[in-house]
């Protein structure tokens, strides 16, 4: 596996990312002109990084505001589908390998950001029985399409008209991806609750994972396996998921995150001290022969941190690295 | 084993940064050149009322010539004895005798009677005295990655053999201005090396490093060799 970062293009923040000795970086999409994404923007960016030794391979995520018409099924959802097209094959004329997209009609939800974790760190939390009647929850992940995509929908939503939105949008996009060369990772429902607000997310089980895949079958549509949205599904086993869809060739991308906690009630704690066996995670990690991109994801709020987190970050990668030396090296 | 982070005297964020960050104990570095750090007494009260273990006080700014150094040790560790500090991390001075034992004579007694560690740094011991070493309540932390336990391939085997000959109280893993994990250093080949010699106690990085822009105290650094030397911890129990 290779170790990433979620970066922007200042040098700042190069600088950092740099400095930790990682290479691999991963980026949201340039601005769109009229519902597509130019090659050229891509290449430009992808460009910036190379200049200064960095290599992105994957783009996370797939703009909301591309493609949410397309998730509600409304009338507008051809015009947007044909806008995704051409932003994918864009993508892969800038030999970008991975695009990570999402499929939660409301966004991420969480609904607690509180000083109660390891000496006061600070820890996302989700509790449903909160998030059930607080329409604020999903507001935090809605970044640039805040404006227009809708966190308070117009009517309820079913899990089969989730899915057949879904299905329509894979059956269209996934040629487009393989001609373009381009592989498509389906992030997990996080929080991974059955609905929100009446509008049904689906992606909130291994099964469900496995039905995206199997949904068209391909060489380039797969998962983006959130080890921390997937560690928070009921029921769960992480390592025997990783093992499961891993060892099909089927994860494109990987965030590493460690929850304590399964829904309905949830929170992100540091890696060393969550409810996933992380040595053993990063085992089976190595056994499914994982060569892609694991990034590392939110984490607590350390005391004196920048808005970046970069302390919080900083701890993440020199743990994960070093499980993974740990591994390779004594032969675990 | 134990990890420690090490942290400045009177700094109440890198307290709470030490606990959060979920270290076991932190080293406290002292400074005898700082006017701002004046008194050993409040040390061991801070670190425990924030929740962790005192490992030790690390003196710096130690004078480098023999005399003023034994002198500036030995008022340390009687402070320190009156303090509640059980172990002191200091560097050795230009060594103007061949005779470590006779130098450190004064100091062996006054950690005797203070009922002190002292910890002295072996990046900066002739190979003949990190043999001779330890002497009563005199003990080594190894500096593995500085002279002369070098990176290389035989660097775990010599930290093992070192455990076995017994006096180490603390390792330390120096990067040498990189992250731990980037350069040469083999931390987790050494680590279980350590760990099958029998070793059970204190580990800390030294050093942090520079990581893009930061504070004074090097945090990013810190947080990323802490969660470095967690992980290769956690790890040791699948290996046995």
């Amino acid at each position: 596996m290779r170790i990433g970062l979620q970066t922007s293009e200042s040098e700042e923040n190069i600088a950092f990312v740099r400095s930790l000795g990682v290479t691999d970086v991963v980026c949201g999409m340039p601005a769109d002109i009229d519902g597509v994404v130019p090659a050229q923007a891509f290449e430009q960016r992808r460009d910036h990084f190379a200049e200064h030794g960095l290599d992105w391979g994957v783009i996370e995520n797939l703009s909301p505001t591309l493609y949410d018409e397309i998730m509600f099924g409304t009338p507008e959802r051809e015009r947007q589908l044909e806008g995704v097209c051409r932003t994918i094959e864009n993508i892969g004329k800038a030999g970008i390998a991975v695009l990570q997209y999402q499929w939660m009609l409301l966004g991420g939800l969480r609904t607690e950001y509180s000083p109660t974790g390891r000496g006061g760190a600070r820890y996302p939390k989700f509790d449903e029985a909160i998030a059930s009647h607080m329409a604020a929850a999903c507001l935090d992940w809605m970044g640039g399409g805040r404006h227009r995509y809708p966190h308070v929908p117009d009517r309820p939503l079913s899990s089969e008209e989730v899915w057949a939105n879904l299905e329509w949008f894979l059956k269209a996009v996934v040629p487009v991806a393989e001609s373009a060369g381009v592989r498509l990772a389906a992030h997990p429902d996080d929080a991974p609750v059955p609905e929100y607000l009446g509008v049904a997310r689906i992606l909130i089980s291994i099964d469900n994972l496995q039905r995206v895949i199997d949904t068209v079958p391909s060489p380039n549509n797969g998962i983006g396996f959130c080890m921390g949205t997937i560690g928070t599904m009921a029921d769960i086993d992480v390592i025997d998921a990783i093992r499961r869809i891993g060892g099909q060739g089927k994860v494109f991308f990987a965030h590493f995150r460690n929850p304590r906690g399964t829904v309905p009630a949830f929170e992100e704690v540091f890696p060393d001290e969550g409810d996933i066996d992380m040595v053993a995670a990063v085992s089976a990690w190595n056994d499914v022969s994982f060569d892609g991109v694991i990034r590392i994801d939110h984490c607590p709020g350390v005391v004196g941190d920048n808005p970046r987190a970069d302390r919080s970050f900083a701890f993440q990668v020199g743990y994960l690295r070093g499980l993974v030396q740990s591994l390779e090296r004594m032969g675990a | 084993m134990k990890l420690a982070l090490t942290v400045r005297y009177g700094y109440d964020e890198e307290l709470i940064f030490a606990q959060q960050l979920g270290a076991d104990a932190v080293v406290v570095r002292f400074d005898l050149g700082d006017p701002q750090d004046t008194a050993l007494s409040p040390v061991a009260h801070r670190v425990q009322i924030a929740g962790l273990q005192l490992a030790g006080v690390e003196l710096t700014g130690m004078p480098d010539t023999f005399q003023p150094w034994s002198d500036g040790l030995t008022g340390a560790l009687v402070a320190a004895g009156s303090a509640g500090v059980d172990r002191l991390f200091c560097a050795s001075p230009t060594r103007q005798s061949t005779d470590l034992a006779e130098d450190l004579e004064t100091v062996m007694a006054t950690a005797a009677e203070t009922g002190v560690n002292v910890c002295l740094d072996s990046s900066r011991l002739l190979a003949e005295e990190l043999a001779w070493l330890p002497a009563g309540d005199v003990h080594v932390e190894l500096a593995m990655g500085s002279a002369p336990l070098l990176a290389g391939a035989d660097l775990p085997a010599q930290g093992a053999d070192r455990i076995r000959a017994g006096g180490i109280s603390g390792v330390r893993f120096d990067g040498n201005g990189q992250p731990l994990g980037i350069g040469p250093l083999d931390v987790p080949a050494c680590i279980a090396a350590l760990a099958a010699a029998g070793y059970d106690g204190l580990i800390r990085a030294g050093a942090a490093p520079l990581l893009g822009e930061d504070d004074d105290w090097n945090p990013k650094g810190a947080a990323n060799d802490l969660g470095y030397l967690r992980a290769v911890l956690q790890s040791l129990p699948q290996r046995s």
